[in-house]
């Protein structure tokens, strides 16, 4: 069985792996619905062993990768409606330019270096927690990091990414 | 790019190395002033990515809380349930009216209209027919003649039967003639003959409906039935013994 209270402390953590990757608050938080759903329903499936933590972003990315091929799909039967941006992070008054930035740089990579980023700099994932959670071997989890690293700089030296000033390449 | 393994660059910058490799990798990083920039700024850029999504994230989501997630699931479960439940509920009740039903859809059993006339007069003490036998001839030829076919009344006698009389009725085939005999203790056996369109198979047959048996026939275009009260041993001698003398 999984214990409420620590599901609640680790709340904050996968809503902010959900918000980055989704990039929109909504679905970030409905992304951790159906993945406490989930977690729910199937905690037996889980390993006794394994961090409660690690799997629940595990679970948290495969919904994720489901939903966007879900919404692919989808996207391409509205494509004429559907501006070529969606969810992108609504700026509200209190975020900093660079905390703007650094969300629009960070949803600029692909979504497996996202989800690693994620997981490793910013909640302090084991390196092994990681492969296990995206389901790739450790050595794909280290170049893959070392690429998201070095893009996300790029992205972040390359200026200003809020849409109204992106500049056309 | 340079001499430091970049697996344990990242490392370094994820915090995972030891102390003594740390020192090392700090050592060589000092000498390589562009590389320990870009170390430093991978650091800051993973405390600033952080720092924005702890910002950005909405503050209190209590649609999220584990006992709110767990009622609902407990709630779609029931729901659930319940679906199935009323599902096999109307299952179950069509298959049941199905079952009850199946009667409705069946065809009428083979000169059942004998039958019913039977019920109707046979229990008739004033006047279960409208020709009396005492005009003997006449209702041979009147019966006949509405019926479109001669028709031979047979005599019971041997079995302790005497003709009553009979009476025309109308089906759906067309004329029908019903014939009684009664025996001395009072009780009746009819005789019914009318048109059939159709040919049943097995053209002849024994029922049983309640206290009474019904033996019927097919043969040239007309339907043929003998019914009497089935717990009466003449009334079976009776329907052996008919058909093959008409």
């Amino acid at each position: 069985m999984i214990d409420d209270d620590e599901l609640r402390e680790l709340l904050p953590a996968l809503r902010r792996f959900a918000l980055g990757l989704a990039r929109d608050a909504g679905d970030a938080d409905d992304l951790v619905q159906a993945c406490l759903e989930r977690a729910l329903s199937r905690w037996r499936t889980r390993r006794p062993d394994g961090e409660l933590r690690a799997w629940l972003f595990s679970i948290l990315y495969r919904q994720f990768v489901d939903a966007q091929r879900r919404s692919r799909r989808w996207r391409r039967v509205f494509e004429p409606y559907v501006g070529d941006e969606p969810g992108a992070l609504a700026p509200s008054a209190e975020d900093t330019v660079l905390a703007q930035d650094a969300l629009a740089a960070l949803g600029r990579l692909p979504a497996e270096q996202r989800a690693l980023l994620l997981m490793v700099a910013v909640e302090g994932l084991a390196y092994q927690e990681a492969a296990d959670a995206l389901g790739v071997p450790i050595g794909t989890v280290m170049s893959r990091l070392s690429r998201a690293r070095q893009r996300y700089r790029e992205l972040m030296d390359g200026g200003p990414l809020r849409p109204a000033l992106r500049r056309v390449k | 790019m340079n001499d430091i393994d970049d697996t344990e660059l990242q490392a370094y910058v994820d915090g995972r190395l030891d102390a003594r490799r740390c020192a090392d990798l700090e050592a060589r990083l000092a000498a390589q002033p562009a590389l320990a920039a870009r170390v430093a700024a991978w650091r800051e850029d993973a405390r600033q990515l952080g720092e924005a999504l702890r910002r950005a994230t909405r503050p209190a989501a209590p649609q999220l809380d584990p006992a709110v997630i767990r009622r609902g699931l407990r709630r779609r479960r029931q729901r659930l349930a319940l679906l199935c439940a009323s599902w096999l509920l109307a299952v179950g009740l069509g298959v049941l009216g199905g079952w009850q039903g199946r009667g409705a859809l069946a065809r009428p059993a083979p000169m059942a209209d004998a039958v019913e006339a039977y019920r109707v007069f046979a229990s008739d003490r004033l006047r279960p027919v409208e020709l009396r036998a005492g005009q003997g001839a006449d209702l041979q030829a009147w019966l006949a003649g509405r019926l479109g076919r001669p028709l031979a009344l047979p005599d019971l006698g041997t079995y302790g039967f005497a003709l009553l009389g009979g009476r025309l009725l109308s089906t759906s085939e067309g004329a029908a003639a019903l014939v009684f005999y009664e025996s001395a203790d009072g009780r009746r056996i009819s005789f019914y003959v009318r048109p059939s369109r159709r040919q049943p198979e097995p053209s002849v047959g024994t029922r049983r409906d309640g206290p009474l048996t019904t033996r019927w026939w097919f043969h040239d275009g007309y339907g043929y039935a003998v019914v009497g009260a089935a717990d009466d041993a003449r009334t079976r001698a009776i329907q052996d013994a008919l058909p093959d003398t008409i």
